[in-house]
């Protein structure tokens, strides 16, 4: 190929093998539940285990870009990331792009070492998203928001760990969007959605983080209202337990995080030694949106 | 409004849920709308301007005092003056939030007075409630601001400038400063920042402290390379988002089509703008998610140039057919919101046609796109109504104007065709060559022929099969012609190709014509087929009657051996006739060395010919009699224009002598050529040798059949005008004007002094290329 030749660096027999068709994904959560913290820690991907399953997080475009340098310039810096702007624009809220390259975990039967990649792009939309669902009704921004909401199979629904008190606001407002997704599917699509509990570094949250089934148990009515639609629909939920700080120690483990307010809306809290940061749990609910498939190495400390 | 001599200054607020605490308020989260403001709509170019982060503090940083930003902003016709005050609150989840208090008037040199109005910066204030359509009112009186000597000097500095913490400035002076700099859309201050997303985006900085400012040159020396912002462009950053969110808009396409019109915005700014949002890494790395698919599709309608390249990018995926879908199904929303997407959006057109143009003469070199072009001008896509509507049309015009011009010789003209169609002279370079001679075809251009059968357009069929396979499939044929064998196309003369049953028929008809033709022995004009019968009948009866006569003598042998040597002799006499034959030929032939018959005769491969064939007497008095006819011209043109009378494909040393010029060889070179034999190919031969005068027959043959002649009269030789050969001396006719076109002669030439255009052109046409 003469003409093509020269712009081509990767041809596709050495590209790694590309997973999940469809990896348009929405992080929705309410205010504070630390959605652009997870998508920044993600795409910065610090102290990475040489253990992990995760080989490389590529940032494609520059948005995604943005969130390293908010990663790196605030959040390292152990300065807290402001809240996300609620855009009257559903178009202008930031969409990140991801490539996320994982060692396939079964080459070692093939014995290859052979690559497999989620390139996921994810929209973070502001916390008031979530609330505007509970008390706004008819509004178009809203519609806007819920349409676009629609067109992603996998929604990511990060819940902060120790908001449980808001359990009952969070099954309505679930509920009330399932029932728009259900309104706006003109073909029943499968559909995914991923319950994340955020801030596992809390101590009371991590010691059950392998059990993530029974963290969700904290929101008996959220997981409730979700288990009702995964069994009355072609859609399916998984739970995850994440944190974006990770913990200090491995026998006596603590948070790496300074709280700086604890209320019934959860904690907010900065990282307390940036350079011991490593995170826990981000890539395996994207894994799972994704394929379809649990990724039991990715739920490893 | 103005008002004797007072400005309206409007105002608007981050709008958020106050909240009330025991100290005073927080944020209770954003509304999504602004607050306490006196104007609405909030002009449309200042919404941009914010969207695009151009007031943007970056996150996390926290200075006491308030931050102020200035900036001019322009578009959708308006000119704003903007001056942001920024300040920090907290929200009730314990986080810092920027908020922004804007105050603008329209016009540009308007902040000065907002700044003189303001006097001390006015903070965010969720409780300073304003009405719609009840702005400030401030006096319009300039007040002069001095900029010091060290100021001055500071404006020679590269942009943006960073004014030193240590020196005490007011934000008065850095809007002083941008108005001193040379003129420019964008001017744009901040003051006391510690902190902004885009400082590549100001022209003179005040940092709020000593790390703000190793801060902020720390951030501008990474980001030096970045281009710089266009107004307008966080519209269009919205609509390409849309575009591949498949949320497109009418409103989107519309700010795509007006950036399109704006020359500045070239196909490097697209290039960046769209990188940003990564379709250089999604093309390189490959990756094939749907929204990159979206993206690239939006590259490819934006620079024409990048459509093969996003088809090849398609091509090698297995899954392209799914990815074209996509990228299908987004050229179909885009047509639902703008229907007469044609007729609206001409700028989005013209890229869309200048594209395909780029396709099509990618594809001659570059096969492996071919499916996919197929479908992109098949399936019912932006690209497809474009090429149905309009450009088919259009590249059957040029076509045709390139045909007339060629035919006419018009080279001004066809030069004036390449600039009138920039968007196919790329293409007309190319193939220009094929209708010129000699005949030739190039398989690459086979692809084209395959695109266009799908396509359905059957001129444009037919034209790029004849260029790719030197003629056309019986069936596209007939589509234009059920009863010729050959037409003239876009002036260029394309034949129909013979399938099995037309090869059947051909020998039946041959085997017919054959016995029907006539034959003149000893004198007497018949059929072949009685002469036939009669040489039959006197072989067989001859044959009969020496058996019945010859028995005896037969019967003892003795008479062979007494016929033997006659038969030697007359071998012998035969070869000396021969020898003298060849002498007188090669009199008559080109002046180029004949090789030794004495030499031939040991080469198994050139028989010897026992005499000249009637065919070849035939032929080759008919090229003396081209001779004859053309010696005139040739003589005059070389007297008339000495130093370049003919193309290069004639050797000078046919006419260097100008006394004696040899008129036979420069024609016997124009038949070469014009048969397609090579250039080392010697006439002279081919009076002498079997195998010569057959390769020479056959190309006759050849040349007939490519100028239309039946196969049953293509009979390989050339024949006089008044012969009575089968084809009465048309290849002959034939032959004569393609000579002087090889030559070009012209029958009015002698009559006619040359144009200058005319003299220069001593080159092939196709060597304009």
């Amino acid at each position: 190929m003469v003409l093509f030749g020269k712009q081509k660096k990767l041809n596709s027999s050495s590209a790694p093998k590309a997973l999940g068709n469809d990896s348009v994904l929405r992080i929705i959560g309410d205010r504070g539940s630390g959605k652009t913290a997870y998508l920044a820690s993600l795409a910065y991907w610090p102290n990475a285990s040489r253990e992990s399953p995760v080989k490389s997080i590529t940032p494609i475009g520059e948005e995604a870009q943005e969130l390293i340098d908010q990663a790196r310039d605030i959040l390292e810096q152990g300065l807290q990331l402001e809240p996300t702007d609620l855009n009257a624009d559903i178009n202008e809220v930031k969409d990140y792009n991801l490539s996320i390259t994982l060692k396939d975990r079964f080459s070692w039967l093939q014995g290859s070492s052979k690559l497999v990649q989620l390139n996921i792009s994810c929209k973070d939309y502001a916390g008031e998203f979530f609330s505007d669902l509970l008390y706004k009704k008819g509004d178009p921004k809203l519609e806007d928001y819920l349409g676009d909401c629609c067109l992603a199979r996998g929604l990511l629904m990060l819940v902060d760990g120790t908001s449980h008190r808001k359990d009952n606001e969070f099954a309505m407002g679930m509920e009330k969007l399932l029932m728009e997704i259900e309104r706006s599917d003109m073909e029943t699509n499968h559909r995914r959605i991923a319950l994340v509990l955020s801030k596992c570094e809390q101590s009371e949250l991590w010691v059950n983080r392998h059990q993530p089934k029974k963290v969700a148990s904290r929101f008996p009515k959220l997981s409730a209202q979700l288990e009702t639609w995964s069994q009355s629909s072609t859609g399916t939920v998984e739970y995850f337990t994440t944190s974006a700080f990770g913990v200090l120690g491995q026998h006596y483990p603590e948070p790496n995080s300074m709280r700086l307010k604890r209320s019934r809306h959860g904690t907010t809290s900065i990282i307390k030694k940036p350079k011991l940061w490593r995170p826990f749990g981000l890539v395996s609910p994207i894994y799972w949106l994704c394929t379809g498939q649990r990724h039991s190495e990715l739920d490893r400390d | 409004m103005i008002m004797q001599n007072k400005i309206d200054i409007h105002e608007f607020s981050t709008g958020i849920e106050v909240k009330g605490t025991p100290n005073g308020w927080e944020s209770g989260g954003f509304t999504g709308e602004y607050m306490n403001r006196t104007i609405d709509p909030i002009p449309q170019a200042v919404l941009d301007s914010i969207a695009n982060r151009q007031f943007a503090l970056a996150e996390g940083v926290v200075t006491a005092d308030p931050a102020m930003v200035g900036r001019v902003v322009r578009g959708y016709g308006e000119i704003w003056s903007v001056v942001a005050v920024v300040t920090r609150g907290r929200d009730d989840r314990g986080r810092g939030v920027s908020l922004y208090r804007y105050f603008l008037s329209q016009g540009d040199g308007r902040i000065e007075t907002i700044l003189l109005w303001m006097g001390k910066p006015r903070v965010f204030n969720p409780f300073d409630r304003r009405d719609i359509g009840q702005p400030h009112q401030a006096n319009l009186s300039p007040k002069e601001v001095r900029l010091t000597e060290e100021f001055r000097e500071m404006l020679n500095q590269s942009l943006p400038i960073l004014v030193p913490n240590e020196k005490p400035c007011a934000a008065l002076r850095l809007n002083e400063m941008t108005r001193n700099l040379p003129p420019n859309d964008d001017r744009a201050w901040a003051y006391k920042v510690a902190m902004l997303e885009r400082p590549e985006y100001f022209q003179v900085i005040y940092p709020a402290d000593d790390q703000a400012e190793m801060v902020i040159r720390e951030v501008l020396n990474r980001r030096q390379s970045l281009p710089v912002l266009t107004s307008g462009e966080s519209g269009i950053k919205t609509a390409i988002k849309a575009v591949t969110n498949v949320r497109v808009r009418r409103e989107h396409i519309e700010t795509l089509e007006n950036a399109l019109g704006n020359s500045q915005l070239n196909d490097k700014y697209w290039e960046s703008i769209l990188d940003k949002e990564g379709a250089s890494q999604a093309f390189r790395e490959n990756l094939y998610g749907d929204r990159y698919v979206r993206l690239l599709t939006l590259k490819a309608m934006l620079i024409p140039q990048f459509l093969p390249y996003f088809l090849d990018w398609l091509a090698e995926s297995k899954e392209w057919k799914t990815h074209y879908a996509t990228s299908l199904s987004l050229q179909k929303w885009m047509l639902r919101e703008a229907p007469k997407f044609t007729d609206d959006f001409s700028n989005l057109s013209e890229r869309l046609k200048f594209g395909i143009c780029y396709v099509i003469d990618c594809l001659v070199d570059e096969p492996q796109i071919l499916k996919q072009s197929q479908l992109l001008l098949t399936d019912s896509g932006l690209w497809s109504q474009l090429y149905q509507k309009s450009l088919s049309k259009e590249l059957e015009a040029v076509l045709s104007l390139m045909g007339n011009y060629i035919e006419k010789r018009q080279k001004q003209n066809l030069q004036s065709l390449r600039v009138q169609y920039p968007q196919w002279s790329r293409l007309l370079n190319k193939i220009n060559k094929f209708w010129y001679p000699p005949e030739q075809h190039d398989p690459n251009y086979k692809s084209l022929a395959k695109l266009f059968e799908k396509v359905g357009t059957a001129r444009l069929v037919a034209i790029f099969y004849q260029i790719g396979e030197g003629s056309v499939p019986k069936p596209l044929f007939d589509k234009l012609s059920t009863n010729k064998s050959e037409i003239v196309l876009f002036k260029k003369k394309i034949y129909r190709r013979k399938n099995l049953g037309d090869r059947a028929k051909e020998l039946t008809e041959e085997v017919y014509f054959f016995f029907c033709g006539t034959v003149d022995i000893g004198g007497i004009n018949m059929s072949r087929f009685m002469a036939l019968i009669i040489l039959l009948a006197v072989f067989t009866g001859g044959f009969a009657l020496g058996i019945i006569v010859r028995w005896p003598s037969l019967i003892a042998g003795s008479e062979t051996a007494q016929i033997q040597p006659n038969n030697t002799n007359n071998n012998n006499n035969q070869q000396s006739n021969n020898a003298n034959n060849s002498n007188n030929q090669q009199s008559t032939s080109e002046p180029t060395p004949v090789p030794n018959n004495n030499n031939n005769e040991g080469d198994q491969g050139k028989r010897v010919q026992a005499s000249p064939s009637p065919e070849y007497n035939m032929t080759n008095s008919a090229i003396e009699a081209i001779v004859d006819d053309l010696k005139g011209e040739i003589e005059l043109q070389v007297r008339n224009f000495p130093e370049n009378p003919f193309p290069q494909t004639i050797k000078d040393d046919f006419y260097k002598e100008k006394s004696n010029i040899n008129s036979k060889g420069i024609v016997i070179s124009c038949i070469k050529d014009k048969l397609g034999l090579p250039t080392d190919f010697q006439y002279g031969d081919v009076g002498k040798e079997e195998q010569k005068w057959a390769e020479f027959s056959t190309a006759i043959r050849e040349y007939q059949l490519r100028k239309g002649a039946r196969s049953i009269l293509a009979d390989g030789v050339i024949s006089l005008k008044n012969a009575t050969g089968k084809d009465k001396g048309q290849t002959r006719k034939w032959l004569e004007e393609d000579i002087r076109e090889c030559l070009e002669l012209s029958e009015s030439q002698s009559n006619q002094p040359r144009t200058p255009d005319r003299i220069r052109r001593r080159r092939w046409p196709w060597e304009i290329n």
